[in-house]
């Protein structure tokens, strides 16, 4: 039978973590969930960087707190493995819309300049607009260098031609709560509405759902 | 997504388990679990639970839901019935497999609470398929309540993709050429038309 | 990869060219000096009009889309009311390989030549009625070839995603001792006898 017998001493302010770490749990929901929706979403989503600075925050703090705790404290393994969770989570969160950034560049820094123009929140975070300006540099430099073979003169179709996401990518949906009236295109027929239920589930075209994405009246399963 | 993702997901479910051990409460970023007193029951996550059974610090206590009566009930009502039945854990094959795989001393009659569950599962599978077909001819949105994250998955990304595909086939289909192209006997002049017969 | 998403062309994508390269029929309306290379059975430096020919989509379609069209073109004859009986009696008997690589895809391109829209409603119907059995053959552990063959571009790409996650969650299931190690392909998977349920959706 295993004793952990040091326990009063890890935590050290207990009190003040308490209260963290009731938020923490929340916040944890809260990325799982954005990671979910931006796993199936076709397009990028706005980004959570508040939740994502929220839960590094969190996981520096228990690092710091895990440097008092001896290597066969249960305690240490159990956060250990709870870190690596975490990580798990917001790395996989970051790359899936690096990924997403990488493959409609042109297309989504065409959107944020509009919601620029409009006064409209950006969708990226600064430095994810960074970087995708920064990718679309180096493409085009890309481009400029190889096309410089062309015979004659040099086609510029290519800008032109962006690549989009297809919004109208089925996705499976769940209702936070209840939401009246989902219209559901139909290719050269009428509309069809659909009432949803809280906790309704349902495989649907992402271009009749993606507003109640965003606003947070549903998630992405 | 992977199973393993799904299973990522489903390893915060709530567990009973009995600690063989004493410690006070650990304040793990998703909640506080514990204090831990021997032989008294304490919720975990799964987690938590599988990785304390590993090391044998504890006893894992089934969900009310695993249990052969029960699971037979529920076998029956998932075969009667025309609709999916709602499952007792949203993530009862996750459940299930994890705690078959490292806690069946725990488990009454684990073996046939496997073979249960694995039926219910091929029955619910079998649903799904057959009823893809509906989906697939003509529906513009399915209805998949009552179905778990792993079910869902089990789909992806077969049938979204050909829902997508279908969407597209009965789309206009944009003009091949581009308008600076589709300028008259002109075409001739351009360069990419020339370079290509040099 | 963590994102997947089903195909859609766009300007860079190398299946869309390769679709595109796919040759439909062709006529020359008017006399073109100079482009006799394009006819391979010919000798003379021009092509005159009238000329049959089949030339690749991406050239054939914007000659023929022009204000003044140079060519004249048609559906190809896999698309046309002959191959449709085919199709329309029973579509998982046809190889769809031998009627083209690409027959979808090369498809939703010419439909627009049949404003009846017969073209488009073969697509769906094809693509519908082989759906299932694509889906069951996405389930077999091992991959029958001759059935691989009989799929086009198109379909075998939708296959070959499917199997792979079919595969992933098989071996998830029957993984069933923690192990850490990849899990390799289980084989012997029983099949369970199927229940025959009503339409649900």
């Amino acid at each position: 039978m295993d004793t952990v017998e040091n326990a009063e001493d890890v935590q050290s302010d207990e009190s003040e973590y308490e209260e963290i770490a009731h938020t923490a749990a929340e916040v944890l929901e809260l990325m799982e969930e954005a990671w979910l929706n931006e796993k199936f979403a076709p397009e990028i989503l706005p980004h959570k960087y508040d939740i994502v600075e929220c839960l590094l925050g969190q996981i520096s703090h228990v690092e710091e707190n895990l440097t008092n705790v001896g290597n066969d404290d249960l305690r240490r393994s159990l956060h250990q493995m709870e870190l690596d969770r975490l990580r798990y989570l917001v790395s996989s969160y970051l790359r899936m819309r690096l990924e997403k950034i990488e493959t409609y560049v042109y297309f989504i820094l065409k959107q944020e300049e509009e919601r620029s123009q409009k006064g409209e929140e950006n969708y990226l975070n600064k430095n994810e607009l960074e970087f995708a300006k920064a990718y679309m540099q180096s493409l085009d430099q890309h481009f400029t260098d190889r096309l410089h073979f062309w015979p004659g003169n040099i086609p510029t179709e290519w800008k032109n031609q962006l690549i989009i996401p297809n919004i109208h990518s089925f996705v499976f949906m769940k209702a936070k709560n209840e939401i009246e009236g989902v219209m559901v295109s139909h290719v050269n027929e009428e509309e069809e509405v659909v009432d949803l239920r809280t906790g309704s589930q349902i495989l649907i075209s992402y271009s009749n759902v993606g507003h109640f994405i965003k606003t947070n009246q549903s998630c992405l399963i | 997504m992977n199973p393993e993702e799904v299973e990522f997901l489903g390893e915060k479910q709530l567990i009973s388990i009995i600690p063989t051990f004493n410690s006070s409460t650990i304040h793990l970023v998703s909640g506080d679990i514990g204090p831990f007193r021997a032989s008294l029951p304490v919720n975990v996550p799964l987690w938590v639970a599988v990785n304390l059974k590993q090391q044998r610090k504890c006893k894992i206590q089934p969900p009310d839901w695993m249990d052969v009566e029960q699971l037979e009930l529920l076998k029956e009502a998932e075969k009667a019935s025309r609709n999916f039945v709602k499952m007792p854990s949203e993530h009862y094959m996750i459940e299930g497999k994890l705690l078959l795989s490292i806690a069946t001393d725990d488990i009454a009659r684990a073996d046939e609470v496997r073979t249960i569950i694995k039926d219910i599962w091929d029955i619910r599978m079998a649903k799904l398929r057959s009823s893809v077909n509906t989906l697939i001819t003509g529906k513009s949105y399915g209805n998949v309540d009552n179905l778990t994250i792993m079910e869902i998955n089990s789909m992806r990304p077969l049938i979204p993709h050909a829902m997508d595909q279908i969407h597209r086939m009965k789309m206009e289909r944009p003009r091949f050429s581009t308008p600076s192209q589709s300028t008259s006997l002109g075409l001739l002049n351009s360069s990419t038309v020339i370079s290509t017969f040099k | 990869m963590s994102l997947c998403y089903s195909y859609t062309p766009n300007y860079f994508s190398i299946e869309d060219i390769l679709v595109t390269q796919e040759r439909i029929p062709s006529k020359f309306l008017v006399n073109v000096p100079k482009l006799g290379k394009l006819n391979p059975s010919a000798e003379e430096n021009d092509i005159k009009q009238g000329t049959a020919l089949d030339l690749p989509f991406w050239l054939a379609d914007p000659l023929s889309f022009a204000r003044h069209p140079l060519i004249s073109i048609e559906l190809p004859r896999v698309y046309k009311e002959a191959y449709r009986e085919i199709l329309k009696a029973d579509a998982t008997a046809v190889d769809l390989h031998k009627l083209g690589l690409y027959f979808y895809e090369l498809g939703l391109y010419v439909k627009r030549l049949d404003p009846r829209r017969e073209v488009e409603a073969i697509l769906l119907h094809t693509f519908r009625s082989r759906f299932k059995e694509l889906m069951d053959f996405a389930d077999d552990v091992v991959c029958d070839p001759v059935k691989q063959n009989r799929l086009d571009m198109f379909e075998r790409t939708l296959f070959q995603k499917a199997h792979f996650s079919r595969m992933q969650l098989k071996s998830w299931l029957n993984n069933s001792e923690m192990r850490l190690e990849a899990a390799t392909m289980v084989i012997n998977h029983k099949k369970r006898k199927r229940i025959d349920v009503d339409d649900l959706f």
